[in-house]
């Protein structure tokens, strides 16, 4: 099975968990179990009828789930079920494997306390000796969840749409290649599964009528490399789900952000002969990485690298394996890996430099400047290129520093200093510059089944961000919702961690769960969206006209987002 | 002055498929994972895997 699959193949990472998660989120075998599992909603928080609800899911960082917008007028909460997985293991359940989870009841508890920073705190999740999580003004979890499912108390709307969440482990995060989070997501997805099941069947309780709640889970994560197709693990799982349905919910959706790097010279397209340089920064103390993929069918390509200093090396690999590379003092200066991954098979090469600035005396370490790709050998598809993401989020600590694909021949602006959308059409012709914006979707979001959401300005009206990922086929999605005000006025305002507080972010992350919540609306009134196919036709119901993506438009949320000022 | 002359060398790494198939491996993880054998946990990696299959098993088992 896809899910346990996935637990195989990251089993080291299950191993390195402690260096994950702090000490006191790993469950102990004499910490007793709770004494039932305990309901999920008070029932003033419950909907009032199951037939117009929806459930609401948000896997992401530092949410804040004691937020008054994740509650109703009584002051009980809307989340049914969050697993918060950094949260002090006060508590055992079998299938929590670490942190620790809280349902509606024990969340309604814990807001007794007093404001909601007690809340956090009673988790182990303020703790400046092991866990600061929520010790932030900010937080891309607040954003996304308010967005997604965030109402006014007095906002009986709120109530048709209980909320289950995962509140991820920052480390994990922090490392954008995606390396270490699959495994997390997977869990939170699965725990999203799980619970949505029972807490369907506690709102529909003892009625014999045949309703099945639907489900739309917002993951407003995303990473550059990994299978065009729908191969890697978790769209595998995701695609599963939605296909085949799971037994007491209705229409299951993912709803994924397309990205933020369309601009950022990540992806290539080389064919025989030609190389590319690759540019590493200096004082980078992550490894950089990058993918090259034959095309299917083709045999195995053969690649260089050559280092800064000239020192050229074909990499003598034509089945799967993997070896070091060596300078001439010996030295490790790079790793590379042949593999064949998606389907259908393509052998893909993952070339791996280390980092510029080791953190430990000794460690491998790669020179820094232009490195060169080549394609000694190709078959007449080329090779695609794509370089994992290694970027550095807002408030957190890393010093990982990107590293991009330089083209003599390729302009990042156009000659009127605009940012260029999709690829031109004679973009696979050999002679064509060598990057691409095409494609540059999150690995997330190229399964069969997510609605991938891309980000557009307020105004004018639909024209997409500079920075917004795009299909394969050059579309910035299956739908675009406004994350930024205007050209020069970027981003749009969000709910803080506190009830007061404010943030201005930008990003499809922010896009995707408006689409989230306009979703979840429209299968609480009744809509038929089964797949991706039956989600354009209701957009294009809704909208009157107009071709793909769909501009969601501007939202109506209870905060002032500042789209209009 | 002793400049060494730029040049790189290849060493073949024989593939531990004792865990994990090579062409499942994630490659990158071995560089980001920094294998400490000094760290002890009070619960081990089996009690982890354990309780998520757990979770897979509510999820997508007939009852959850």
């Amino acid at each position: 099975m896809i899910a346990q699959a996935t637990i195989r193949d990251f089993n080291p990472v299950l191993d390195y968990l402690p260096q994950l998660v702090p000490e006191a989120a790993i469950a102990r075998h004499d910490v007793p179990e709770p004494d039932d599992d305990g309901e999920f909603l008070h029932p003033s928080a419950r909907p009032s009828d199951p037939k117009e609800a929806a459930i609401i899911a948000v896997i992401d960082y530092s949410i804040p789930f004691a937020h008054p917008l994740f509650t109703v007028e009584s002051g009980h909460s809307r989340f049914a079920g969050i697993w918060l997985m950094e949260a002090a293991a006060t508590r055992t359940r079998p299938d929590i494997a670490f942190g620790r989870e809280l349902r509606g009841p024990q969340i309604d508890k814990l807001r007794l306390l007093g404001d909601p920073d007690a809340a956090y705190r009673s988790c182990g999740l303020m703790s400046p000796d092991r866990c600061l999580s929520m010790a932030h003004a900010t937080s891309h979890g607040a954003a996304v969840a308010a967005l997604a499912g965030g109402y006014l108390p007095a906002d009986k709307e709120g109530r048709r749409f209980p909320l289950l969440g995962v509140s991820l482990p920052r480390s994990v995060i922090d490392e954008t290649s995606g390396s270490l989070s699959t495994l997390f997501i997977q869990a939170a997805v699965t725990f999203v599964i799980a619970r949505a099941r029972a807490l369907a069947r506690e709102l529909l309780g003892t009625s014999t009528e045949s309703v099945k709640l639907p489900l739309v889970v917002n993951l407003s994560m995303g990473v550059t490399a990994g299978a065009e197709d729908a191969s890697g693990p978790l769209t595998r799982l995701q695609d599963a789900i939605t296909r085949d349905g799971i037994d007491d919910l209705g229409p299951i959706h993912f709803v994924v952000p397309t990205g933020n790097h369309r601009q950022d010279c990540l992806r290539a397209r080389l064919y025989k002969g030609q190389d590319i340089g690759w540019n590493i920064p200096p004082a980078d103390p992550t490894p950089n990485a990058i993918e090259i993929w034959g095309a299917e069918g083709q045999d195995v390509p053969r690649i260089a690298i050559r280092t800064p200093d000239g020192a050229r090396l074909e990499i003598p690999l034509a089945a799967s394996g993997a070896g070091i590379v060596l300078n001439a003092k010996g030295k490790q200066v790079g790793r590379v890996v042949l593999q064949k991954r998606g389907n259908p098979p393509r052998a893909c090469f993952t070339v791996i430099l280390p980092p510029t600035l080791p953190t430990r005396l000794g460690d491998p370490l790669a020179p820094p400047g232009m490195w060169r790709l080549e394609i000694v050998e190709a078959g007449d598809m080329g090779c695609d290129l794509v370089i994992h993401r290694d970027d550095r989020l807002p408030g957190f600590r890393s010093q990982a520093l990107q590293s991009r694909l330089v083209d003599e021949g390729y302009s990042r602006r156009m000659a009127d200093g605009r940012w260029p959308l999709a690829d031109p059409a004679d973009a696979d012709q050999k002679q064509a510059p060598k990057i691409r914006r095409n494609g540059t979707v999150s690995a997330y979001g190229r399964g069969e089944s997510q609605i991938r959401v891309g980000s557009c300005l307020a105004r004018p009206a639909g024209e997409i961000s500079a920075y917004s990922g795009l299909l394969k086929d050059g579309t910035a999605g299956d739908v675009i919702a406004p994350a930024d005000a205007s050209l020069s006025r970027t981003g749009m305002i969000v709910p803080a961690i506190r009830e007061a507080g404010r943030q201005r972010l930008s990003g499809t992350s922010l896009s995707a769960p408006q689409v989230t919540r306009w979703l979840a609306a429209a299968l609480a009134n009744g809509k038929d969206i089964p797949d991706r196919d039956a989600f354009g036709k209701a957009l294009r119901e809704a909208s009157g006209n107009g071709q793909p993506p769909f501009d969601l438009g501007i939202p109506e949320l209870p905060w002032r987002h500042g789209l209009q000022d | 002055m002793g400049l060494t002359t730029p040049s790189l060398t290849w060493q073949e790494v024989p593939a531990d498929e004792s865990l994990i198939p090579h062409d499942q491996k994630w490659p990158l993880l071995d560089d980001l994972i920094i294998r400490d054998p000094s760290a002890t946990t009070d619960i081990g990696n089996d009690a982890r895997k354990a309780a998520l299959l757990a979770l897979i098993d509510t999820a997508f088992g007939s009852t959850s």
